[in-house]
């Protein structure tokens, strides 16, 4: 099946200060409904490029591009309608809560904000039971759930005011491996369901390979090789990118 | 915000503290209305005067009735500090707020603005502003204010600092949350309980700086009553009439620990990690 690509990036690239460049000439695009991972250790650059495609930083150079259309995160007008489109999951749930906000407040700000006829109690708890959870978690503050539940409930704002993009920064990281599981598999369905592109950003291979269609791996900044994730154990060519792949590792 | 209040009402040691300030306060703030007799009114006659039915507590030096004395003595010393203590958080929490948001050039010269301020030692500073401003409770309350706001805005500035490109603050940017509620809703809730326990902490501080101008005959003139001026007026009868020392001392120490104990209470109470 062909899609439609409705996403691009050209040439991002981002500085701090001079002479140190974090992202340099960073180009992809994505089909809707498609997935990317963005693959990496520490320091390459991928949660850089990640805050590039969701707006809260401006790229030094480059553009993106969202149905052919350039995106201006600048101004309030065009990242309001860019952030319409586009979602994020951050990589620390704990810190993507207000410790003062109900989990009910939190996850109806999306949507009291971009759907306003939509911000009933009916539909807070319909969210709350798409990521699993029941409807008493919305009287709750964060501090009382579990790094697992404020992850779900991080989703569930995500996907409120239902984005056609899903930015992940490691989603899973600050998790056990039990929890992990659970949200992996929760993300793989909901993006399913809604038909969401997503760019997923990891340092395990194993996870983004289960996620992703493709991923691209960065070194210093740079892509250094777009592999297809099923396939990126055998094709990976250099000795960084094979390092991901240890032949235990894989199965 | 309503989160804050369902804490605060819902702990018992923290309502009774609250409860115990505000009688206390509110007593000597009706205290003109309360005082049995004038305290301006001299009775050369009745100089250090035992207690009598009249005059419950004696008199002073110069006849006049002491519990008047004390009562509008605390009205002048707590409707000060609480003046104080209100117009410091005010200004020091917008400057340092604003500067804190606003950012780039304006909150680097008003950071080092505050960093030469804050390396003058504050009772230094105050005595100079005391000079300029001259004597009197009044001017002596703005001297105050005029040197204890740096506190306050380094504190909100600080606070702000830690949660502008905090990640629910990124988040609700992305959420499209205009800046008004980013404000009212993720900003302030946050700052707020720092600065209303530094407040109730700072309030003992405020009323003893106000307190130790007028008894070093800075604040509070002759003939208005104040605590800290009626200390210094006590002692020089401390053996033969040591409730003049004794009474007004007594009463700064326990609004001191009163106001003290309330904002420790807060402090624990306002913790984010406690439960409603």
């Amino acid at each position: 099946m062909v899609r439609d690509e409705f996403f691009r990036c050209e040439g991002l690239c981002k500085s701090y200060g001079e002479g140190w460049a974090a992202l340099r000439e960073v180009s992809f695009s994505l089909e809707a409904g498609g997935s990317l991972g963005l693959l990496g250790l520490s320091g390459s650059g991928k949660s850089t490029l990640l805050r590039l495609l969701a707006g809260l930083e401006p790229p030094t150079s480059g553009q993106i591009y969202l149905e052919d259309r350039p995106v201006d995160t600048g101004m309030q007008k065009g990242r309001r309608a860019y952030h319409r489109q586009v979602q994020m999951v951050f990589q620390n749930p704990v810190s993507t809560f207000s410790p003062y906000m109900t989990v009910g407040t939190y996850l109806m700000e999306g949507i009291r904000s971009f759907c306003p006829s939509e911000n009933t109690r009916e539909r807070e708890v319909a969210l709350l039971e798409e990521v699993g959870l029941s409807a008493e978690f919305s009287r709750r503050l964060p501090h009382e759930l579990s790094g697992g539940q404020l992850q779900r409930v991080a989703i569930a704002r995500a996907l409120s005011i239902r984005p056609r993009l899903l930015l992940l920064d490691e989603p899973t990281s600050a998790l056990d491996s039990m929890v992990q599981r659970g949200i992996l598999e929760l993300i793989a369905t909901l993006s399913k369901r809604h038909g969401m592109a997503m760019v997923f950003v990891g340092h395990d291979a194993a996870v983004l390979r289960l996620m992703t269609e493709r991923m691209l791996v960065l070194e210093k900044g740079q892509v250094i090789e777009t592999l297809p994730s099923r396939t990126a154990h055998r094709m990976a060519r250099t000795a960084y990118a094979q390092q991901f792949f240890p032949p235990r590792a894989v199965t | 915000m309503s989160i804050w209040l369902i804490r605060l009402w819902r702990d018992m040691p923290l309502r009774t503290l609250f409860f115990l300030n505000v009688l206390a306060a509110g007593f000597f703030l009706l205290a003109p209305f309360l005082a049995p007799n004038d305290p301006l009114e001299v009775h050369a006659d009745l100089a250090l005067a035992a207690p009598s039915t009249l005059y419950p507590l004696g008199n002073d030096a110069l006849g006049r009735c002491f519990l008047s004395r004390l009562l509008a003595g605390g009205s002048g010393s707590l409707f000060f500090t609480f003046f104080i203590v209100l117009a410091v958080a005010f200004l020091g929490m917008g400057l340092g707020m604003t500067a804190a948001l606003v950012g780039g050039r304006i909150e680097f010269l008003f950071m080092r603005f505050l960093d030469v301020a804050l390396s003058v030692p504050t009772m230094a500073l105050t005595l100079v502003m005391v000079a300029v401003f001259g004597n009197g409770l009044t001017t002596t309350a703005l001297a105050i204010i005029s040197v204890s706001w740096l506190v306050y805005a380094r504190t909100s500035h600080a606070v702000v600092l830690g949660f502008r490109e905090s990640g629910f603050v990124q988040q609700a940017r992305m959420g499209g949350v205009g800046r008004g509620r980013i404000l009212s809703h993720y900003v302030l809730p946050n700052v707020l309980p720092h600065i209303i326990i530094l407040m109730t902490q700072d309030f003992g501080d405020k009323l003893l700086m106000l307190s130790t101008l007028s008894l070093l005959g800075l604040g509070a003139q002759p003939p208005t009553p104040e605590w800290g001026f009626m200390l210094s007026e006590g002692k020089a009868y401390l053996e033969r009439a040591p409730l003049l020392l004794i009474a007004p001392g007594f009463l700064i120490f326990f609004h001191v620990v009163l106001f003290n104990l309330l904002g420790d209470r807060l402090q624990d109470v306002l913790d984010p990690k406690r439960g409603i």
